[in-house]
């Protein structure tokens, strides 16, 4: 128990100095816009005093380390400042994209998990078998397809051809079926990959030996034995790869104009709309970087071993 | 020979010849000629033309060459720069790990290819500004890398010999370290070239990457989604372009690293 308290106490304390990081990169970005970043906002034929102002409201006049402990100090209190091209805050149209965002996260993943994690699991019993084949080849193919060629396939396909499937976002439960095909696809590529190495690497161990020796049901010895021991390595890389999965979310979106942060990202960038871009991407790395820390405590209290040694 | 070794050099030889017998014509790659856009595969257009009546398969070419540099550049800087920095910071452990690894922790916490589409949005797109862009996101990979292969064999012992003979660090490394780890770089390196076209075409996708009318890959893509319904082939050649690229150098990958997952046991 000791122990335990002391792992997640350091988890914390390493979890908040990682955001701390991400907070001041992200600060950065607006001074490597070239030359200067209110000229660029506001265009060559701005007037001296809208310039002044807007470098005002940007705080932009005053030193570096003052500009960078105010931003901590907002992003802290989740105040985003306010978006040049709304004339609004830009918390509350972020938190309504965030929701988008992670609806559609939401159903890739199960996407992916109810494709890839069984083909794996199916690949890896049946080794070198022609379903072994067929999953590696649909894995590699998965992974080598980008999504923004995968997700026009599909519109041409069932939008297009069959005339079974909404492409835009505003037609309710149907309109998310092909962006989460999109995203949770390549995903779930990636999962079979993981889960197969997994399954294959417990199948090698000594008690697998030792259980079908025994005489256990294969049955038994598949969920009881092989998986037990195979789903904790799928764990936790499988929090590493949730970054695939939101850089991709941010692709997904253009292609299906899917109302969430990456379209926001990408429409903030042309219009040069730096507040919230730097929130995107903010809110952004910050989901992940708590999925990261919430698989590694999960991963302290489901694996003894680990409680053991920390 | 297996498919994959037959794909592998089937693929290959198909692009390195493409490559050879067909330079760069400017002419038919740039010059808009709206007299016939969004052509079919003709004699004269083997792959059709553009919704500017540019010559796609003269664009595709263009497009992997260029696709093929950028993956070149990042790469080569990527790995140099990433296996120096893994090596170093296992190799004198410490303070200066610790800080070495933070910074690497701090490139990590931004998910997949959302910081490239960050820096080449504030920095604008061109092949300069991409390759800044995937060169600051993808040396990461390679220093964790070296850094773990490193703590693996610093303490073998005909490297601590070698220490104790007083041989000089710089030797150390290069002579008994690099090519103890050659393996799994080679292998991360063929992975990274296929991630870092994939990137690149993703970028463009987004219109953040190469700026047109310079060909690319993403681009292309992106033209050929908008006109789906009129020219499918448009789109259906460019991915499968794109496709190629990336699978062999993924086979390639598994291959290489099967090799030395068996050499190594």
């Amino acid at each position: 128990m000791k122990n335990k308290i002391i792992f997640l106490v350091r988890l914390f304390l390493t979890t908040i100095l990682v955001l701390l990081s991400v907070v001041t990169a992200v600060f950065f970005l607006i001074h490597l816009v070239p030359g200067d970043p209110v000229l660029t906002i506001l265009g060559e034929n701005a007037g001296l005093k809208e310039i002044d102002g807007l470098r005002q409201e940007l705080g932009l006049h005053l030193p570096i380390y003052e500009q960078w402990s105010n931003y901590v100090a907002n992003v802290f209190s989740f105040d985003f400042g306010e978006s040049f091209y709304y004339h609004l805050p830009v918390a509350p149209i972020i938190f309504e994209r965030f929701l988008s965002t992670l609806l559609l996260a939401a159903t890739s993943f199960l996407v992916a998990m109810s494709v890839g994690i069984p083909l794996g699991i199916v690949a890896a019993l049946r080794y070198r078998q022609s379903w072994d084949g067929f999953a590696t080849l649909l894995a590699l193919l998965g992974v080598s397809v980008p999504n923004f060629v995968l997700g026009p396939l599909l519109i041409l396909c069932f939008s297009v051809q069959f005339q079974l499937l909404p492409i835009g976002s505003k037609e309710g439960l149907m309109s998310l079926v092909l962006p989460s095909l999109t995203l949770g696809l390549s995903f779930a590529a990636i999962l079979t990959r993981m889960s197969r190495a997994s399954v294959l690497d417990v199948l090698n161990e000594a008690f697998i030996t030792t259980a079908r020796a025994k005489g256990i049901s294969e049955f038994r010895v598949v969920f009881h034995h092989i998986l037990r021991n195979a789903v904790l390595p799928i764990l936790t890389t499988l929090g590493l790869q949730i970054g695939v999965l939101l850089g991709g979310a941010v692709i997904t979106e253009a292609i299906f104009s899917w109302p969430g942060l990456g379209s926001l990202l990408v429409d903030s960038i042309d219009r040069r709309d730096y507040q919230m871009l730097q929130a995107c991407v903010l809110v952004v790395s910050f989901t992940y970087v708590g999925i990261n820390t919430l698989t590694d405590a999960l991963y302290c209290f489901l694996d003894p071993r680990i409680r053991k040694s920390a | 020979m297996n498919i994959s070794s037959l794909i592998i050099v089937a693929f290959s030889a198909l692009w390195i010849v493409l490559l050879i017998i067909f330079p760069s014509d400017l002419e038919r790659i740039i010059l808009i000629n709206l007299g016939n856009i969004l052509e079919r595969p003709s004699h004269e257009y083997m792959l059709g033309t553009d919704d500017l009546g540019r010559d796609i398969f003269a664009r595709l070419i263009s497009g992997v060459r260029l696709s093929l540099f950028v993956a070149f550049v990042v790469v080569a800087f990527t790995s140099i720069f990433g296996t120096m920095y893994g090596i170093f910071a296992a190799w004198f452990g410490g303070g200066a790990e610790i800080l070495l690894v933070k910074i690497i922790d701090i490139f990590l916490a931004f998910p997949g290819i959302l910081l490239a589409i960050a820096l080449t949005g504030i920095l604008g797109g061109g092949v300069q500004n991409i390759i800044i862009a995937l060169c600051s996101v993808g040396w990461v990979g390679f220093a964790r890398l070296a850094r773990a292969q490193t703590l693996k064999v610093k303490s073998l012992d005909h490297l601590m010999a070698a220490k104790a003979l007083g041989t000089r660090i710089p030797k150390v490394i290069s002579k008994h370290v690099l090519p103890l780890l050659a393996g799994p770089l080679i292998v991360e390196v063929t992975f990274s070239f296929a991630a870092v076209i994939l990137s690149e075409a993703g970028l463009s996708f987004l219109g953040l990457g190469i700026i047109e009318p310079m060909p690319s890959l993403g681009g292309m893509i992106r033209d050929g989604a908008l006109y789906l319904l009129i020219a499918p082939h448009y789109i259906i050649v460019t991915g499968l372009a794109l496709m190629s690229l990336v699978i062999t150098l993924n086979l390639l990958g598994d291959k290489l690293r099967d090799y030395w997952d068996s050499k190594s046991v």
